[in-house]
């Protein structure tokens, strides 16, 4: 218990500096050790004189790396899209900001879950104003809400005895994507023919041609079609399909029923967000359902990082029977289908409450039978 | 220079100067000095490029096995060493460390062969503070300091360079001038913050285990017997062998002074002895006061005393020495003896130089003493001190002659006293052969001799003359040190003189040596004095540094800092005061003269708020240098280039780029150009082009540099 308090001052008392011995440290201290003994023993001041530089080494030690860590100014950068098991880089600048010293020896440790990581920085030397930046990959495996604390920086700067460390409260908060794999071949020829199959020509702005007409007066004249112009010999425009009626609807079911482990689950978010990232690609209007949760539908990268957002940070829950607000959404969804809309359930397990209200979907896919 | 360089260079540097310090202290064989010098004088010239490649070369590439073979041949005569030549642990292993050394030197390999060099040089310079106290350990220990700071910084370096490499990466940036003087700033911190660690540690050694090693220097006339002559032999030497300060005096001690060793009261017409050489063990006060006469005379002392402060070597004598006459003394010593005739003594000499101090009063020649025709003399002092050898009546005779008609004693030997000073010449140049009669000999064939001489001659004459006299041995004060305010005696301050026995003063001091006209003081006599003032620092503050000096700073400082309590206490008094009488200023002037009181505060803060925004401006803001430091040392190889070629006549104009002053040369000077071309593209590639600039492109530009240079017109 008293051991357990020492300890616990000795955290508090190093919250912001924290110092090691290096192995040439280690012999030092013992060398030092050991002319003390023989300046005690004899009692000849020049031993005491030597021993007096060799703690003065020591102490200047102690002053010249809390120098090196001081008036540093330290920023991390961490990239908006970190998707689970796809290595992102980040960026991490430091400054001297000392109108005069340099800084020497510098290495900087992420502290992830009271943990110091080696991210393999080091800066040799930072003049006096001057400022460095450095990247290095991070690998997140899991989805979700992702912390790191802080980060120490390093010294072993002037002699190399000890390693002084400064931790700085430099908080930085990720949220990590679901893994996107590629999908399985059978599964995008299915998506594709469903695509084409649901589709309803519409015109609008689009890419995709939907006619050619004579040109009416009002017409932008870039529309004009010029080989089927000369052609004919009269002004042709050429009118192109809208893409706002491809639109899918993705849901997810996070209630687990009683008695079923969400062994799959973690695959079928991920197999939700390659779907997403698919129709994105493909230039489908996006909707997510998962859970209780609703992202309307949106296109374009902003949008699809919303959804991938609100899949990283979803959570299986137990099922409740009462509550019936968790298939609410799903039993919309043979409707939409009806309307042209395609609509695909990720099953995370075999659930007979989601499947009855699914009824009519596009497409009901199990997670488990695409590992 | 670059920093992989300057890193070899401080390394040896290093062990070069932990070595010295051995090779200075003298206990080192020269055969082992000289190999020692030679390996470190060839790595040294090698790692700075002043040849030696080869021979190094050759001996770095020995396989490893003969390394191995070599340590264990050093190990096996560091055995050797220790059971049949030294026979001591501490000179076998010093010869051990040598040899260590030299193997090193030559296999700096790895990062732990020049750690292991580092803890060699350590050992070394730890032996040498085992085998010396000498004021050169000073010079040495500074140098080793900052050679110390310098190395470690460049391995510190060296190591984290490796380690952002991953792999051997020598540090081809150079020793920029930033570099440098911040290096030598923290030197200078480290060895401020030595001396001040140096003093506030605790002075808790006993010394048990300690060997001193300090040489006894050898005295003359100190010895229970003393052959005339033999302080002749030391008359010039000038080895000190005592400091003497005096506490309660500025400046020289304007009466003469006779530091008295050892008396002698029987003379065998060829040597002094002493009848009562048997020693009385003087009793020690509570505070560590030996009394060497009564407590009463003591406390008389006290008022009119004589206070020393004497730094004594390590003599090869158990005489304590003392301005006659001692009355008390005071050292670290437990027991102190005198004898018969006044000398003190220790039970045993000291092998290391000590400090104590005494208490003197000066002999008073009394009123009746100085008038009184017929005195009678105790028994003793007759029996003891009017002894005589057969000296032959000639001597006798003289000694009536010189005394004349002088009515009393004292002037009978003021007489003689004088009668020697005048009528003989003093001379170093006397043969010390032996002489059947010596005192004869001085007095009326050869009348030359020294001190010796003269006051054996004068306490002869005396009792032959019924004045009861002895000699006495001791030195004379030797030369005052401006600097340090302490006399420096050395040997050749040795001196005999007289003392003369009356009964109502007790014995009185005559000196017949006539004085000796000193030197003009020299330069280097002065510089002598400021060295010895320096070493006399060292030996009390460094060398004899102790607990008791300690509580000593501790009680002055304490005492210090209640002075300078009371005194700002004062100063805050009296400013609480001046505010006062300010602020009444003040009103009194607001109320009559307010305008002008508003208008110059407003312009004062005009003044600094003009002040703060120019610095928020970054007015005073210094601008960081953007260069990188290879770009720098580029700038300063073509700078020096630049200095070169206008020295030799070639100038650049501001306007030229680098590649036309580069064309010019060649148009102009075309046998320079095979040096300016490759130093103006390194140039531009460095400084413009980002491009690397390793140790060989150093090497390179330096080489193509003193070509240039010895290319002249």
């Amino acid at each position: 218990m008293r051991f357990e308090r020492i300890r616990e001052f000795f955290r508090w008392f190093y919250r912001y500096r924290s110092l090691r011995l290096t192995p040439e440290g280690v012999r030092y201290l013992l060398l030092t050790l050991a002319v003390g003994m023989a300046a005690l023993n004899t009692g000849n001041n020049l031993l005491y004189l030597l021993l007096a530089m060799l703690l003065s080494l020591i102490v200047m030690s102690g002053i010249l790396s809390e120098q090196c860590l001081r008036h540093l100014v330290i920023r991390r950068v961490i990239p908006d899209n970190v998707f689970a098991n796809s290595p992102a880089t980040v960026t991490l600048s430091i400054a001297n900001r000392h109108p005069r010293l340099p800084s020497f020896s510098l290495r900087a440790l992420d502290i992830i879950e009271g943990q110091a990581v080696d991210r393999g920085i080091h800066i040799l030397h930072l003049p006096a104003g001057a400022s460095a930046s450095s990247s290095y990959p991070v690998l997140f495996t899991r989805r979700g809400r992702h912390v790191i604390e802080g980060l120490r920086l390093q010294t072993r700067f002037p002699f190399g005895l000890f390693i002084k460390g400064a931790n700085l409260f430099l908080s930085s908060e990720v949220v990590v994507y679901p893994e996107i794999r590629p999908l399985p071949d059978s599964l995008v020829h299915d998506l594709t023919v469903l695509g084409h199959d649901q589709a309803v020509s519409k015109r609008g702005p689009g890419s995709g041609l939907y006619n050619l007409r004579e040109y009416r007066h009002g017409d932008d004249s870039r529309t004009i079609h010029w080989k089927t112009t000369a052609r004919q010999s009269r002004l042709i425009v050429r009118e192109t399909e809208t893409e706002d009626l491809r639109e899918v609807t993705l849901a997810l079911p996070t209630a687990v029923p009683e008695g079923r482990a969400p062994e799959f689950f973690e695959q079928a978010v991920g197999l939700t967000a390659s779907l997403a990232v698919f129709f994105q690609q493909q230039g489908f209007a996006l909707r997510l359902l998962v859970g209780e949760r609703e992202i309307p539908h949106g296109a374009g990268e902003t949008h699809l990082h919303r959804v991938l957002h609100a899949l990283a940070l979803c959570e299986p829950a137990p099922a409740r029977q009462s509550d019936a607000a968790a298939v609410v959404g799903f039993r919309t969804l043979g409707d939409r289908t009806a309307h042209g809309e395609l609509t695909i359930v990720v099953m995370p397990w075999p659930d007979p409450v989601v499947e009855a209200a699914c009824r009519g979907v596009s497409r009901l896919v199990p997670a488990w039978e695409t590992r | 220079m670059t920093l992989e360089r300057a890193f070899h260079f401080c390394s040896l540097l290093l062990a070069a100067v932990a070595f010295t310090g051995l090779v200075l202290t003298g206990e080192i064989p020269s055969g082992l000095a000289v190999l020692g010098l030679a390996a470190l004088a060839v790595t040294i010239a090698r790692t700075i490029g002043w040849g030696g490649d080869r021979l190094v070369d050759r001996l770095v590439g020995l396989p490893t096995s003969v390394w191995t073979a070599l340590l264990v041949a050093a190990f096996v005569s560091f055995g050797i060493d220790l059971l049949l030549i030294s026979r001591d642990i501490l000179p076998a292993a010093v010869h051990f460390l040598i040899l260590l050394m030299v193997v090193k030197l030559f296999h700096l390999r790895h990062r732990k062969d020049f750690l292991q060099l580092y803890a060699i040089s350590l050992s070394e310079l730890l032996a040498t503070a085992a085998l010396t106290v000498d004021l050169w350990y000073a010079g040495v220990f500074v140098a080793y300091v900052f050679a110390a700071i310098w190395t470690l910084i460049l391995y510190h370096l060296r190591n984290e360079s490796e380690e952002a490499h991953k792999g051997p990466s020598p540090i081809a940036r150079p020793v920029t001038r930033q570099f440098f003087w911040t290096t030598n700033g923290i030197a200078v911190g480290s060895f401020c913050l030595t001396l001040v660690i140096f003093f506030l540690i605790p002075r808790i050694g006993t010394g048990f285990f300690q060997k001193n090693r300090t040489e006894l220097i050898r005295t003359s006339g100190f010895s229970e017997k003393v052959d005339l002559g033999v302080i002749g032999a030391v008359k010039l030497d000038p080895t000190v062998v005592m400091r003497i300060e005096f506490p309660d005096v500025r400046g020289p001690v304007q009466n003469a002074l006779y530091f008295r060793g050892a008396a002698y009261d029987t003379y065998d017409g060829r040597s002094w002895g002493n009848r009562s050489a048997t020693r009385r063990t003087l009793e020690r006060t509570p505070d560590g006061v030996f009394l060497v006469s009564t407590p009463q005379a003591a406390a008389a002392a006290e008022s009119g005393g004589l206070r020393q402060e004497i730094l004594i070597e390590a003599l090869d004598t158990t005489v304590l020495f003392g301005a006659s006459f001692v009355e008390s003394i005071k050292g670290g010593f437990q027991i102190v003896q005198v004898d018969g005739v006044g000398g003190l003594y220790l039970p045993f000499p000291t092998s290391a130089r000590f400090q104590y101090s005494v208490r003197s009063v000066p002999d008073r020649l009394r009123e009746p003493d100085r008038t009184t025709e017929s005195v009678s003399y105790p028994d003793l002092i007759r029996q003891r001190f009017l002894q005589l050898p057969d000296v032959g009546s000639r001597v006798g005779a003289l000694a009536r002659e010189v005394a004349g008609d002088a009515r009393t004693p004292y002037e009978r030997a003021r007489a003689v006293e004088r009668h020697l000073q005048q009528k003989y010449q003093y001379s170093l140049d006397v043969s010390t052969a032996v002489s059947a009669s010596p005192v004869e000999d001085f007095l009326f064939t050869r009348k030359t001799g020294y001190c010796e001489h003269y006051a054996t001659a004068m306490v002869v004459m005396l009792r032959t003359l019924g004045i009861p006299a002895r000699l006495v041995t001791g030195f004379l004060p030797g030369v005052w040190n401006d600097f340090g305010n302490y006399y420096s005696v050395r040997q050749q301050d040795a001196h005999a003189w007289v003392e003369v026995y009356f009964p109502g003063s007790g014995w009185v001091t005559f000196d017949p040596t006539p004085s000796v006209p000193s030197a003009a003081p020299s330069l280097f006599s002065r510089v002598g004095k400021v060295v010895d003032s320096i070493r006399l620092k060292w030996d009390r503050y460094v060398v004899q540094y102790s607990f008791r000096d300690q509580m000593a700073a501790a009680k002055s400082l304490r005492e210090g800092g209640e002075k300078v309590r009371t005194e700002v206490s004062g100063l805050l008094s009296a400013l609480t005061r001046g505010l006062a009488s300010a602020k009444a200023w003040l009103a009194g002037s607001a109320r009559a003269y307010g305008w002008i009181l508003v208008g110059g505060l407003a312009a004062g803060a005009l003044v600094v708020g003009l002040v703060l925004v120019w610095r928020g401006r970054g007015g005073g803001a210094r601008q960081a240098d953007p260069r990188t430091a290879r770009q720098v040392a580029a700038i300063q190889l073509y700078e020096r280039m630049l200095r070169i070629l206008e020295a030799q006549g070639l100038l650049k104009s501001p306007g030229a780029t680098p590649l036309e002053f580069a064309r010019q040369v060649a148009r102009e000077r075309g046998e320079a150009a095979r040096y300016v071309e490759p130093l103006t593209g390194l140039y531009c590639r460095v400084r413009f082009g980002q491009a690397p600039f390793s140790s060989d492109d150093d090497r390179q530009a330096r080489e193509l540099l003193a070509g240039l240079q010895a290319a002249r017109r």
